[in-house]
């Protein structure tokens, strides 16, 4: 059986994740934060009433949605944030401990999520 | 420069030809997916480009990689499964963060970048089936 | 490992501000960091989410806060980073993906104009369901 990795690497895992968040990100917070950063806040878009916004969250979908994409989008953002520190400020050596803080800061935030949802009325 | 021999870019046919065989047929459409990466003159410019090798020298690189992309890509060959056991490394593929400036630097457009990511989704489709079908050979 | 020839070779200390050195350097590190934008934007997400769940008065009240003018500067940044993201990534992607229709490779061209269409649709599906 042919494995594809040498030593046993948990990278094409992250890997996988991190692009599935970029491409989630891509398409689909450009317009929330449009609307939600932008047109409420200066009027040019009525922002719905917050009956419609709680029907819409509470939705099962909805709340699968929000979690897959926060999952996806903050592992993204902590895959970048590794890899960019690494090079910008030359800390390669402390790969592991950098590693650890951003994942797990990016775990952290896809566990609020989950609570905040799951506790969504 | 021992890093391009160490991923076996020569072809690693499932089943070898002996001479009375004959040559290994090719379709222009199947020489025409690995062309572009095989037109690589080993003048290491993507090498100097690159901020992630000059920042880790021990990564493998963008012409290494991209050479194993034009054997693991060549119609005749079957090596796929032994050239990720060396690219698929953390000073591997992995190292890459796609700056693309060895595909700019290169002299004869071979875009080492696009061979490095195609790699990478290489891998993880290698990884998941690996995990998923560990019986198959792939 | 280095072979015993690369130990002798001169290896040129990379500045601290390389990244600054190129115009493509720069971008990409800009590109990179867009990533604080999208992590910040989640963090944005689930406190509207958390302000929706306490009652009508909390949500009112988060409104008010995301209308006060430095949030919404903080927030056109964050817009600008994150088309930059979304810019970026799409246009890489025929570069990374290549798709093949009948044993023909899809020009990267068709490849870009569908994943930007992509985009578009979502985005009008998503801003249908906030808006009505």
């Amino acid at each position: 059986m042919a494995r594809p990795a040498e030593k046993v690497t948990v990278e094409p895992y992250i890997w996988a994740l991190f692009s599935a968040g970029g491409m989630i990100a891509a398409l689909v917070l450009p317009v929330l934060v449009f609307l939600i950063g932008v047109a409420f806040p200066l009027g040019w878009v009525d922002p719905p009433d917050h009956g419609q916004l709680a029907g819409l969250i509470t939705n099962l979908l909805t709340k699968l949605a929000v979690l897959g994409i926060c999952f996806l989008c903050l592992v993204h953002a902590a895959h970048r944030l590794r890899f960019t520190s690494e090079h910008t400020l030359q800390i390669q050596r402390y790969d592991p401990l950098i590693a650890t803080v951003c994942y797990g800061g990016a775990l952290v935030g896809a566990a609020a999520a989950l609570y905040l949802l799951s506790t969504f009325p | 420069m021992h890093k391009l021999v160490k991923v076996k870019p020569w072809l690693m046919p499932e089943v070898e030809h002996s001479i009375e065989d004959g040559e290994y047929l090719q379709t222009p459409a199947e020489l025409d997916d690995y062309k572009q990466f095989s037109m690589c003159i080993n003048c290491m410019l993507c090498y100097s480009a690159c901020p992630v090798y000059g920042l880790d020298n021990e990564f493998i690189g963008p012409a290494a990689i991209t050479l194993a992309q034009r054997y693991n890509l060549d119609s005749r060959d079957d090596g796929q499964p032994d050239r990720l056991r060396v690219i698929a490394q953390p000073e591997g593929i992995w190292d890459c963060t796609f700056v693309g400036e060895c595909s700019r630097a290169c002299p004869k457009g071979v875009d080492p970048a696009a061979a490095i990511q195609q790699a990478k989704i290489r891998a993880v489709n290698a990884t998941m089936m690996s995990v998923l079908m560990p019986w198959s050979e792939r | 490992m280095t072979s015993h020839l690369e130990a002798r070779y001169h290896r040129q200390r990379v500045p601290l501000l390389w990244w600054l050195g190129r115009r493509t350097y720069l971008a990409f590190t800009l590109r990179e960091l867009s990533s604080v934008f999208v992590a910040w934007f989640i963090v944005e997400l689930l406190l509207l989410i958390r302000a929706v769940a306490s009652g009508p008065a909390d949500y009112q009240r988060f409104l008010d806060l995301l209308g006060n003018p430095a949030m919404v500067v903080l927030n056109v940044v964050t817009l600008a980073f994150l088309l930059y993201h979304t810019i970026t990534f799409l246009n890489l992607t025929p570069q990374a993906v290549v798709v093949k229709v009948r044993g023909r490779r899809v020009p990267k061209r068709a490849l870009l104009a569908g994943m930007y269409l992509t985009w578009a649709v979502v985005s009008v599906v998503l801003a249908w369901l906030m808006v009505s």
